[in-house]
């Protein structure tokens, strides 16, 4: 799995540069609301609304990169959202342009595979009307010097996705 | 013969007088009163409300998308009995119909979403002060309505709906302004009409 983009208000964030960073996703859930009818000692279930599950907090970790790039491209959407110093920001309800680009990888392993072969994209999952939620703290320990690469986790609402691959 | 689950299965599953379908499927449209007519009656009376917009500006696909919530009227009258003095025994008095009940006395509402270019402070209040100053009198502009609402099933086809005729507004909801992380505004405005019909 991969993301291959983000685009909100302020940032555009592609697959090629800064998605690399992209370490954990998670494939969307999708819930159809049960809805109950009695009848003589008897529950039927109906179906209800669709929601999905999460979508006003989808999570991404990033490795961090060591020059803060992405975590500056993140601050700046954060705050075109809303500036608390300013007390502006966009308010309106995030669009068809707002969307995340979710890719499904598969490495081919058949009889006739060749060392080398990339991997296929077998489903593409588009978020739409994405926008950033939070950005996360980061915690640096200084004493400890094991070297381990810092990580960053922020999060983006959604209205619904899309899987039609 | 006792009640068959089987029945109410076979029925509720296959027979399409049957099917239910999600109540969240509706949309209301207010037709009739023009922001012209609004402000020729402020106007008129030195008001310095002025009408900026119409429902008509806000309706797509027979729904006025800041509406949030709709609330259908009970349909009731007002009964008395008619006894017949003292004396009468174990004997049920009769009983008699004084009116239905006005729609003033019944709750018709819808609550809009308070947006940037807001259908409450641009349309209703602007229309109900001009009610304030015209009254519910017929002559010259009308600043009657007709309401429509339209409820539909699941596969999106019209499935029942009920039109509210010369409807007026009554009352517009008071909403308070603070510094807390509160949700966005819904103002709901109540609105009374002379009668109303089956769609």
């Amino acid at each position: 799995m991969r993301i291959k983009q983000i685009t909100v208000p302020g940032m555009s964030l592609n697959g090629e540069t800064d998605l690399v960073f992209a370490r954990t996703a998670k494939l969307p859930g999708r819930d159809i609301e049960d809805k109950t009818v009695n009848y003589s000692g008897q529950v039927f279930h109906v179906n209800g609304r669709a929601v999905y599950p999460g979508s006003e907090s989808y999570s991404i970790e990033f490795y961090m990169d060591q020059e803060l790039d992405l975590r500056t491209k993140l601050e700046k959407a954060s705050r075109l959202a809303f500036n608390n110093e300013t007390t502006t920001g966009n308010m309106c309800m995030p669009g068809p342009e707002s969307v995340m680009v979710v890719d499904v990888l598969a490495l081919p392993c058949g009889i006739g595979n060749q060392a080398g072969t990339g991997f296929q994209v077998v489903k593409e999952i588009k978020f739409v009307g994405v926008s950033i939620r939070s950005i996360g703290e980061v915690e640096y320990a200084i004493a400890d010097g094991t070297g381990e690469i810092k990580t960053l986790n922020a999060t983006f609402s959604y209205h619904w996705y899309e899987d039609f691959s | 013969m006792s009640v068959s689950i089987d029945e109410f299965f076979s029925a509720f599953s296959q027979d399409n007088r049957f099917f239910l379908h999600l109540p969240v499927l509706w949309g209301v449209t207010i037709d009739g009163v023009t922001e012209d007519a609004i402000n020729s009656v402020l106007q008129d009376a030195g008001e310095k409300w002025n009408a900026k917009t119409n429902p008509s500006n806000y309706t797509k696909s027979g729904n006025i998308l800041v509406a949030q919530e709709v609330s259908i009227p009970n349909e009731t009258s007002e009964f008395t009995t008619l006894e017949s003095g003292s004396g009468m025994g174990g004997f049920f008095p009769g009983y008699g119909l004084n009116a239905r009940s006005n729609f003033l006395n019944r709750s018709t509402a819808v609550n809009f979403l308070q947006t940037e270019d807001d259908i409450i402070h641009n349309f209703f209040r602007p229309w109900m002060i001009a009610i304030g100053i015209k009254g519910l009198v017929e002559y010259g502009t009308t600043l009657k309505s007709t309401m429509t609402v339209r409820q539909y099933k699941n596969s999106g086809e019209f499935v029942r709906g009920f039109r509210f005729r010369k409807a007026f507004p009554t009352a517009v909801e008071p909403f308070t302004l603070n510094y807390d992380n509160t949700d966005f505004k819904i103002q709901s405005v109540t609105f009374a009409c002379t009668n109303y019909e089956q769609l």
